[in-house]
């Protein structure tokens, strides 16, 4: 059950009018965790028995943590929860990954394969909700969150049917204390949220689905193309994946506030970032901030000297790969950011200034025209970051080796072919595509200039915002792709 | 005191509605008068509604001296009727009524209307990969078969099996939601025009009407193009299966018996492939393909012609479709082939 189909509309519209019509707190959670199991049985049914169990096991660890006297106890409780939870995990995502990479290795070696593959179906959703169940106990652990004593919070908390696909990943400190209080439908919160749910269902079906069919087409037979084509791919890539999630993002966070909730955000204009540093401050801010809370900080984060600290960001940001999917490019992606972040770290440790903040400050002084100068320093700064994070986007999509290599070489090194016609390219609609890039660009400096469409929206006079919602709805009806699509992120 | 604020809340969203209601009843205004009146859909689709035009223009008199040439993209860029009719008797004309995709399953949302024109003859160029078709028929066709009733009501049980659950219940649909699913033939237009525009040899002159000489490429794709076409095509030709072969077969079936009872001249054409691409074919498919068509031909006392390695490779434009010398060796191949049954029948 995508969020863009009627049986979503049809779920919440029941879900509002049951939660308006009931006036207890605690009939109105069982209402929403009922449709939130509903939703996630949707997908698959079997699966629902997963997440009652990883909710049970937080629930009961969380309280044992805080009842224990001893340390030794608290830790017991605390790493047999996460040890459950990262078991369910590791053996529904990576066991097949894990033995088909050891069975190569033993193949080489001459041994042939030692463990069986099994047939496992990737339950949805359960990176995201796995995460935001480990963050419980911790919290409790660390004395940040005092243990819930209600079950249909904890499994509410875990299971909120918004964000419970593709995050955005919920902090028990945020949203537990949300549901002490009685729902209300409030109307500045009903328009609020449609807000956000129109602006990313634009995201989503006027941009991301039209990008979606010329980078799969470029990138499912990439060799033999040139450069001009995959840096293309790539750009389209980079604008679908942006546009995929942060639109998914843009609508749970929509969702959940009609509902009353506040949800995070999880994206702040990634693709402004002008150093790799404040590309992870602002790209899928719920699971940057958790690795970095919940990951890097335990393992040392900065305070123990140069190396260790590179240790830990390499070992955060290679799990960061490795918690996007079970495959290598992903796993390399990640130690790929690490590099970044670790080069960045060491040529701002001078001036405590990143490697490429430092080329903006190089062009402001080299232009006599200040002004001018610091524009096309912090430009150049721009270009140069996300030129590297473009180049992420490549190993992030490509799963075959040789074919990442190729479209790697054409995207670094440009071989000015411009002989295009003839790829096969026609039945994805390339020039829609180029139109979707305008689009957004378009679409992304406004949203960045008014502080949010969202919010540009809810201060606009009763006329002009029912002239935008027509405009907006006639051209959602008319551009909206017959086929239906799913998020990039829900394989997560 | 809550329930009723509550609902006030809910209710105060009248204008979402209104707008959403304001927005259909635009679309459907908007999409009337420019998909119906004026007919704005991508060039290989609006192809298809003038075929059917053309098609109900020649229910007359004269209409059974007429050849009609009924195929894919390779038939469009591979055949002219101009040079094909000099090899015809007198009273004889031919045209080119291929589609982009045209294949035989495709073909037979528009027997009725070659029914009704009962030409003398139906040709039917069949690649070879179509005879292993399974893939769905595109939702844009389908809708405009509908919206225009290509296939009238009475019509549509005899080609039931032919279709799937999906494509037959689609066909059955309302016209209403017909224009509803044709949303995205504005973009899809937009695309198709500015990519015409981009390209040196523009292809959409007079397209969508000319049943003569539709288009064919004044230049031959970049070796690197070609050779990547003729890769997609020889893993194409290594996944086609014998098992695969029953829809695309019984298609074939279909509109042979369909025409052939109406006292119509079939011809089944096995369409020039690229020799490079043909390389990797498994033989005793190809064989096992060959005979059906063979033996459907001779059940129906229809005339097949196997033109398959007519062309060498220097011949195609791309993996596929033939280029200017291509063209007329293959028109003037049909048109010996042919002529020799119009003769028989003066």
């Amino acid at each position: 059950m995508l969020f863009q189909t009627p049986e979503f509309l049809l779920l919440m519209l029941s879900v509002m009018l049951a939660v308006a019509m009931i006036r207890g707190g605690t009939l109105q959670i069982i209402i929403l965790l009922l449709a939130s199991y509903l939703f996630y049985m949707s997908w698959d049914p079997s699966f629902i028995f997963l997440i009652i169990f990883s909710t049970l096991s937080v629930y009961i660890a969380a309280l044992a943590i805080e009842r224990s006297q001893q340390k030794h106890w608290r830790v017991f409780w605390l790493i047999l929860s996460c040890t459950v939870n990262l078991t369910i995990l590791g053996f529904f995502k990576y066991y097949n990954f894990f033995v088909d990479s050891l069975n190569q290795a033993f193949t080489v070696l001459g041994a042939g394969s030692i463990l069986p593959l099994l047939k496992i179906t990737l339950p949805v959703g359960i990176s995201f909700y796995t995460f935001q169940s480990l963050g419980y106990p911790v919290d409790v652990f660390r004395g940040v969150k005092k243990a819930e004593r209600s079950l249909l919070h904890v499994a509410l908390y875990v299971a909120f049917f918004p964000n419970l696909l593709s995050g955005p990943i919920l902090r028990s400190t945020e949203f537990l204390p949300q549901l002490k209080n009685v729902v209300e439908l409030r109307h500045d919160n009903l328009r609020r949220g449609f807000h956000l749910f129109l602006v990313g269902l634009v995201k989503k079906v006027l941009i991301a689905d039209y990008l979606a069919p010329i980078s799969n087409q470029i990138f499912s037979s990439p060799k033999g193309l040139p450069s001009v084509l995959i840096w293309f791919g790539t750009l389209a890539f980079s604008l679908q994946i942006f546009c995929d999630f942060s639109g998914y993002t843009d609508m749970a966070r929509g969702v959940a506030q009609m509902l009353g909730f506040n949800v995070p955000i999880n994206f702040n204009y990634p693709y402004a970032a002008r150093s790799i540093t404040e590309f992870w401050r602002r790209w899928h801010i719920s699971l940057s901030s958790w690795l970095r809370d919940y990951l890097y900080i335990p393992l040392g984060g900065s305070r123990g000297g140069n190396v260790k600290t590179y240790r830990n960001l390499m070992v955060t940001m290679g799990l960061c790969g490795l918690w996007h999917g079970a495959s290598w490019n992903f796993i390399l992606w990640g130690f790929y950011q690490g590099v970044l972040l670790v080069i960045e770290r060491i040529t701002g440790k001078a001036k405590q200034k990143t490697f490429a903040e430092k080329m903006a400050a190089a062009s402001e002084a080299s232009e006599t025209n200040k002004g001018a100068g610091g524009l096309i320093g912090k430009l150049m700064a721009l270009i140069f970051t996300q030129y590297l994070v473009f180049l992420g986007w490549l190993i992030f999509r490509i799963v075959k080796w040789d074919d990442m290599i190729y479209c790697i070489r054409k995207y670094v090194i440009f071989d000015f072919n411009f002989d295009i016609s003839a790829f096969g390219l026609g039945g994805a609609n390339p020039f829609i595509a180029i139109f979707a890039m305008f689009f957004f660009v378009l679409f992304h400096i406004f949203s960045y200039r008014i502080g949010g469409i969202a919010n540009q929206l809810d201060r606009l006079r009763w006329p002009e915002r029912n002239l935008v919602y027509v405009m907006t709805v006639f051209a959602l009806i008319t551009l909206w792709p017959t086929g239906r699509t799913s998020f990039i992120y829900f394989q997560f | 005191m809550r329930i009723r604020d509550n609902f006030k809340s809910i209710l105060l969203l009248y204008d979402i509605i209104a707008a959403i209601a304001v927005a259909l009843l635009l679309y459907y205004i908007a999409y009337y008068v420019v998909i119906d009146k004026f007919q704005i859909m991508p060039v290989s689709w609006g192809r298809i509604v003038e075929i059917k035009k053309f098609l109900d223009s020649k229910i007359s008199s004269e209409s059974h001296k007429n050849i009609f040439i009924f195929g894919s993209s390779t038939t469009i860029e591979g055949l002219d009727c101009n040079r094909l009719d000099e090899f015809l008797p007198e009273n004889f004309a031919s045209y080119n009524l291929a589609w982009t995709g045209g294949s035989p399953h495709q073909l037979l949302l528009i027997l009725p209307a070659v029914n009704a024109a009962k030409p003398y003859m139906a040709v039917l160029c069949v690649d070879y990969w179509s005879l292993f078709e399974d893939s769905r028929i595109p939702s844009e066709l389908l809708n405009i078969v509908g919206w225009w009733q290509f296939i009238p009501q009475s019509e549509l049980e005899y080609f039931s099996s032919n279709f799937n659950k999906e494509e037959f219940d689609e066909l059955k649909e309302s016209r209403f939601l017909h224009l509803w699913q044709m949303r995205s033939f504005l973009p899809e237009t937009l695309e198709a025009y500015v990519r015409e525009f981009s390209r040196p040899d523009l292809r959409y002159d007079g397209y969508r009407t000319n049943f003569k000489a539709p288009w064919v490429r004044t230049k031959v794709v970049s070796p690197t193009a070609m050779e990547k076409d003729i890769e997609k095509f020889r893993r194409l030709a290594t996944s086609l299966k014998t098992d695969d072969m029953q829809r695309g077969i019984d298609a074939l079936g279909s509109i042979v018996s369909y025409v052939s009872q109406n006292g119509i001249k079939v011809t089944i054409v096995l369409s020039p492939f690229n020799p490079k691409a043909a390389e990797s074919i498994d033989k005793n498919t190809m064989n096992c393909a060959i005979e059906a068509v063979s033996e459907l031909a001779k059940k129906h006392s229809a005339i097949f012609i196997n033109q398959f390695a007519l062309l060498s490779p220097d011949q195609f434009a791309d993996g596929a479709h033939a280029f200017e010398p291509g063209r007329i060796i293959w028109t003037e191949a049909l048109g010996q082939a042919i002529s020799k049954e119009c003769k028989t029948q003066e």
